[in-house]
């Protein structure tokens, strides 16, 4: 690997959090100080947020609590913290110093790829819907990193896209000659996050290259797919990332599947709106 | 078993020292025994350990160090706490406290009032953390026979429940020692955080070793807590296990027998014994309820929780 590569790498392997929303933080922080919320509302409230479900499931996963890479569920994270911890680290969540449209858009996206591999998940058999759900709404997380730790070379990859015309993970290669791929993979590493996670990070855009979770990752990247094409939220281009074949004929999905998902998915989102969740 | 809190030992040949900290200690309900040099006051500690130990750090040169060093070694007496009484100047130094096997120390010049907070509070702190399991961290048998004991003294409504894991050996042998720790770490910490979480100043949590635990509740706690236990342990557990078994559902696995056979994933089984009118007097009569407890509920497939309550000769199950 050369320097320059190399050099990433380990900044990346130094960072402990991520940032979140101002809205989410404040909305979050309200309920941990309200005695009455559950454990199960916590959860399912965190389970819509990547920067501080990264933060629980890194914690979870470190060596510290003696069972790494073996937790993938919000709730079961919950569960071996405790709520006393959850809380904690809910409160010290930081929030992004500089707010740009970008980061709104790619929230909403990953929220929306999480509901997406959910609905998913339910129609494919053996599969851990939860740990799916967790997976597309952590799989953009390398995004994260790249517009926070290399603040500039984001700025220089918003611009080729512009430019050039071309997508996010081609112009990150031009950029950095790395993608969302490879950072968010070196991140879910050094967090310790199980297979089930990781790879459907590190491979959302290649599915063909997932070595375990091969099932998760086709889920994945079939979600962004959607999420992508009914244009809820923002993946930092303009275009509809490409569907791999193998991926959907691995899924063994009917036509009529993907029409129910799609009606479920658009309900959901619809109703999410409405709620006003962001 | 050494009274617990107030039997000092003083290791000490400077007679001014000795006076002073004798006189403050016994006005508060401490007992001392003296003794001069290192070696002999040892040998006495060995026959009758002590709650701690105040050691003047003049007596400790050469072999006198070594004795203490092999006294803090052994498993049996390293949670005496001892405190050095150093020379003001001796503070002064860099000390390498590797060299030390020491919990505390007090300079020669110390006030009266800190010398009984300092014990005291030396005392209780290792009292609180007396036998961690190694592997856990919570608390081990020690700790265990002496809250069970003071839970029955008490006298309130409690109940006593013993956790043991459904098929762990058949876990341990097919992925490892290693992996099998992990298991036990997590079980550990689902009870813990129930336990605890239920904010109640008497409940306790314990691991006796292996795959088993016991913890106390108040008994009107215990329905919950041994359901929340059960839902977290079967949530979880399947995580642990290669997405193949996983799957399945089963492992193929060795018995205690070495014969190979399918196991199905790992479940926990919970013997509860209750102390209602005081009827249990004794920790004896506790573990002898409980061990046929165990068999029966282990006999039931899956996660369970078994009720005795001796009294009224009535057997509850889990639903």
């Amino acid at each position: 690997m050369d320097l320059e590569k190399e050099k990433i790498r380990r900044k990346i392997k130094s960072i402990k959090s991520l940032p979140t929303l101002p809205e989410v933080a404040q909305k979050i922080s309200k309920m941990v100080e309200d005695d009455k919320t559950s454990a199960t509302e916590l959860g399912r409230i965190i389970s819509t947020d990547p920067a501080i479900s990264g933060r629980v499931l890194r914690l979870v996963n470190s060596s510290f609590y003696g069972f790494p890479g073996r937790i993938s569920s919000i709730s079961n994270a919950i569960i071996l913290l405790g709520f006393d911890v959850v809380k904690s680290l809910i409160i010290s969540v930081s929030v992004f110093e500089m707010m740009e449209k970008g980061i709104l858009g790619l929230w909403e996206h990953s929220l929306g790829c999480a509901i997406a591999a959910r609905f998913i998940a339910k129609k494919v058999k053996g599969c851990d819907p939860e740990e799916i759900s967790v997976a597309g709404l952590l799989h953009d997380i390398g995004k994260v990193v790249v517009s926070i730790q290399l603040a500039e070379d984001y700025q220089e990859i918003k611009k080729t896209i512009e430019e050039k015309k071309i997508s996010f993970s081609l112009a990150e290669k031009e950029v950095l000659d790395l993608t969302h791929e490879d950072i968010g993979g070196w991140l879910a590493e050094s967090w310790n996050l199980p297979v089930g996670l990781r790879e459907p990070i590190s491979c959302h855009h290649h599915p063909q290259l997932a070595q375990q979770a091969k099932l998760s990752t086709a889920i994945v990247h079939l979600a962004n797919f959607l999420i992508r094409a009914m244009g809820h939220g923002s993946g930092g281009d303009p275009w509809v990332p490409e569907l791999n074949r193998k991926a959907w004929e691995r899924l063994g999905l009917s036509m009529q599947d993907l029409e129910e998902i799609i009606t479920d998915l658009g309900d959901e989102l619809e109703s999410m709106e409405t709620e006003e969740l962001i | 078993m050494p009274s617990p809190g107030k039997d000092l030992f003083l290791i000490s040949k400077d007679e001014k020292i000795n006076s002073r900290i004798t006189k403050k200690l016994i006005e508060n309900d401490y007992t001392i025994i003296t003794s001069g040099s290192v070696e002999k006051g040892l040998g006495k500690v060995y026959e009758t350990p002590p709650a701690l130990i105040l050691l003047h750090e003049q007596l400790l040169k050469g072999k006198a160090l070594k004795f203490l060093k092999s006294f803090k070694q052994d498993n049996l007496f390293s949670h005496i706490p001892v405190i050095l009484i150093v020379n003001p100047d001796w503070e002064k130094k860099k000390i390498n406290w590797d060299n030390y096997p020491v919990e505390d120390y007090i300079t020669e010049t110390f006030r009266s009032e800190e010398i009984l907070n300092r014990v005291a509070l030396c005392v209780t702190r290792f009292h609180r953390a007396l036998d961690p399991n190694p592997l856990t961290r919570l608390p081990g048998n020690t700790s265990i026979l002496r809250e069970i004991q003071s839970a029955l003294d008490l006298n309130q409504k409690t109940a006593l429940s013993y956790v043991d894991v459904d098929n762990f050996k058949a876990f341990n042998d097919r992925y490892g020692f290693a992996r099998g720790d992990e298991a036990l770490r997590m079980t550990a910490r689902i009870l813990s955080n129930v336990i605890h979480g239920l904010q109640e100043d008497t409940a306790f949590i314990g691991h006796v070793g292996g795959d088993d635990f016991v913890f106390i509740t108040p008994l009107d706690k215990m329905d919950d807590a041994c359901k929340r236990i059960i839902a977290g342990f079967d949530s979880i557990v399947p995580s642990l296990y290669e997405e193949e078994d996983r799957k399945k559902g089963t492992i193929y696995s060795k018995d205690r027998e070495g014969k190979k056979k399918y196991f199905p994933i790992m479940s926990i089984s919970i013997a509860v014994v209750i102390n209602e009118d005081n009827r249990l007097k004794h920790y004896g009569e506790v573990s002898e309820i409980a061990s046929q407890l165990k068999k029966q509920v282990k006999k039931k497939n899956g996660s369970n929780y078994l009720v005795d309550r001796r009294k009224d000769k009535k057997k509850k199950n889990s639903p």
